[in-house]
């Protein structure tokens, strides 16, 4: 066992992650021409605006499902709001933030942005720290506006008119998934401008500026588009239940920074928190190079419930690292 | 005035008895103006639904006659022989209601179940030696995106019943169709005719629609038949409503000789009338421009783009050297 986790801890997970985000892209964009059917409560970006998704993010859920009146939500149709986000929650549980980094088809094609990027050397962009902070309230905001403006359809707020159905599944309508789903399948039929009334017009406009955005900003900034996410929001209200989790012990770390430097996200709790031993914040994608970057034994450890799984060490370090550097030296 | 009381019955017998010779049934979803103010249209596709309270609702739908729609009539319920079925989309027989109401025949059931619920309004009468078959069929899509689209694949297809109805109308569902899909106008339209579950080739058919065009068509080799819905929706931009419904129907009619006896009269022949009745809406082209989407999408990439740019090349300034005149 000991030689088995010695080898887990040595290996390239990067590697094994670019794999598998492969195959989750294939299932969930294609995997509906294949009969595959993931349900509707799945905790990443699988757009149901696409012919060929396999399943249906839980946001679309959300929004349609609080399209209620309050003496409903708090009847049956409450009830049944509350097993659907059991659903989600439990589907959640199983990776935890994990979904973000392994499985969301719209963060994997993030990630071949940035290596496109890198093919053009490029120099990528990273938020200092006071825009880090402004800049990440946007997910809940979107959460919030995303639970409120259906329930605002179906009821007054403050005596205030109620809500134009035209804002029926609000984030659906400015999100860059419902435009960029459908095109991996070869259907434009989400690229158009609804010129039916302002509020249309206004929505649509709104979603094609964000898909630019989506694909400008990848570009420039690793997993532009995950900062701004209100499903990593959603999630991370969970991620405390969640049976994959990422554990920090402040006791071996030397703030040496190898971890918040290789963070895609740019998190720099990570290596300036070392009290807290849950390194998972709302930001975090748990794609684990962290841990692959920490040469300090079992600073960050990998655990499914108390067991590690992958934990930091100096052999993995030096193995991950220390080869990529003398291939960089004998190209010199 | 004897007479007159004669020749007035004669004609409204006349009358009965040609709503099965040449004027085809239809079920309709569009509520009357004097309807029951607790009738009111429903969902996504907006069918015409009672609540019942406690979350029961119950679909009401109309029977008409008449192949013009725009001015059809309602059927009144007489003597004849007329029965409904209804089928949920699980294939299970559904309990209704055939009601006649104000000068009125009324279909009423609850769809409790996500999908394509199928009804119909059967009509026969034997006149001479040919017993007409007058058969109204609606297909109902019942979906409300709070239940999810697990399923929607699997409750596509359509589905028949030719043990209980001999002749009916089918709409061919599109590539992508899904439980979000409307008729639109400027589209084709597949349907395909079926005697006894069966193709039937060379069957005149008829679409008719609210907005007064008809067009007639013989179905092919295989049993089908495809109609171009004419863009017929020219409304001024501030009033244009993406969710404004106009009815279509469509017909088909044939005769088969088969001996038989219906209500105890003899019969050598069967005229077969079916309709299938729904709506559609203004094409999503009138409304939706990609041309102004790419003008978006590449504008703000390029401003983006440039904002970048900018932004890197004022972090990027070379160092310039400050000296100072000490004579001066």
């Amino acid at each position: 066992m000991k030689r088995i986790k010695q080898y887990i801890d040595q290996a390239n997970l990067s590697r094994f992650r670019t794999y598998f985000q492969i195959l989750a892209f294939v299932v969930i964009v294609y995997g509906g021409y294949l009969g595959i059917n993931i349900g509707d409560k799945t905790p990443a970006f699988a757009c149901p605006y696409s012919p060929g998704s396999s399943g249906t993010c839980y946001l679309v859920a959300v929004q349609h499902g609080l399209h209620l009146e309050w003496s409903s939500l708090f009847g049956f149709r409450g009830l049944a709001l509350l097993t659907g986000l059991g659903t989600f929650v439990l589907f959640f549980v199983v990776f935890n933030k994990a979904w973000c980094g392994f499985v969301c088809p719209f963060g994997t094609l993030q990630d071949w942005i940035t290596k496109l990027r890198k093919f053009f050397g490029f120099r990528f962009s990273r938020y200092d720290e006071a825009s880090f902070k402004k800049l990440k309230i946007i997910k809940y905001v979107f959460l919030v506006l995303l639970i409120l403006i259906p329930l605002a359809m179906s009821n007054s707020f403050f005596g205030l008119p109620k809500v134009s159905d035209d804002m029926s599944a609000p984030f659906c309508q400015i999100c860059p998934g419902r435009t960029i789903a459908p095109l991996l399948v070869g259907d434009t039929s989400e690229i158009f401008v609804d010129f039916t009334n302002k509020t249309t017009m206004v929505m649509s406009v709104l979603g094609l500026i964000f898909t630019a955005l989506f694909f400008v900003g990848s570009f420039f900034k690793k997993r532009f588009f995950c900062f701004f996410c209100p499903m990593s929001a959603l999630q991370y209200m969970f991620s405390k239940v969640g049976v994959l989790r990422l554990t920090k012990n402040g006791d071996n770390c030397t703030r040496c920074g190898n971890c918040s430097r290789v963070c895609d996200m740019g998190i720099a709790s990570i290596a300036d928190d070392i009290v807290s031993t849950n390194a998972v914040v709302d930001d975090c994608m748990m794609c684990f190079k962290c841990v692959e970057a920490c040469p300090e034994p079992d600073c960050l450890d990998v655990k499914v419930f108390k067991g590690n799984i992958f934990s930091s060490t100096s052999e993995g370090f030096f193995k991950r690292y220390g080869e990529s550097e003398l291939a960089d030296q004998s190209k010199k | 005035m004897v007479r007159t009381k004669h020749i007035f019955t004669l004609i409204c017998l006349l009358m009965v008895s040609n709503s099965l010779h040449g004027q085809p049934i239809w079920l309709s979803n569009r509520i009357p103006a004097d309807a029951e103010r607790s009738i009111k249209p429903a969902g996504m596709h907006h069918l015409a639904s009672e609540s019942k309270g406690r979350g029961k609702v119950k679909i009401v739908q109309w029977l008409m006659q008449g192949e013009r729609v725009e001015d059809a009539a309602y059927f009144v319920q007489d003597s004849t022989t007329i029965e409904a079925l209804v089928f949920a989309p699980s294939g299970k027989k559904v309990e209704h209601k055939l009601d006649s109401l104000n000068q009125r025949t009324i279909l009423s059931f609850s769809n409790p179940e996500e999908g394509f619920y199928n009804e119909y309004v059967v009509i026969k009468k034997v006149s001479g030696d040919t017993l007409y078959y007058a058969i109204a069929k609606g297909e109902l899509l019942n979906h409300s995106c709070r239940n999810g689209h697990a399923h929607v694949r699997e409750m596509m297809p359509y589905k028949v019943y030719p043990q209980s109805i001999p002749f009916e109308i089918v709409r061919k569902r599109m590539v992508h169709e899904d439980f979000h899909y409307f008729v639109s106008s400027g589209e084709e339209i597949s349907y395909s005719i079926l005697l006894n579950g069966e193709p039937a080739n060379g069957i005149l058919t008829k679409l008719s629609t609210e907005k007064g065009w008809i067009n007639s068509r013989r179905t092919d080799d295989s049993g089908e038949v495809s109609f171009q819905f004419l863009q017929d929706y020219f409304t001024p931009w501030q009033e244009i409503n993406n969710r404004e419904e106009y009815t279509y129907v469509l017909f088909a009619k044939t005769t088969i000789p088969e001996i038989g006896v219906f209500e105890g009269l003899p019969y050598n022949y069967i005229k077969y009338t079916a309709s299938i009745s729904d709506a559609y809406r203004p094409a999503k082209t009138f409304y939706q421009s990609m041309f102004w989407s790419i003008i978006v999408l590449l504008l703000t990439t390029i401003g983006t783009i440039l904002a970048v740019y900018y932004y890197r090349s004022r972090r990027n300034r070379p160092f310039k050297e400050i000296i100072f005149d000490e004579a001066n």
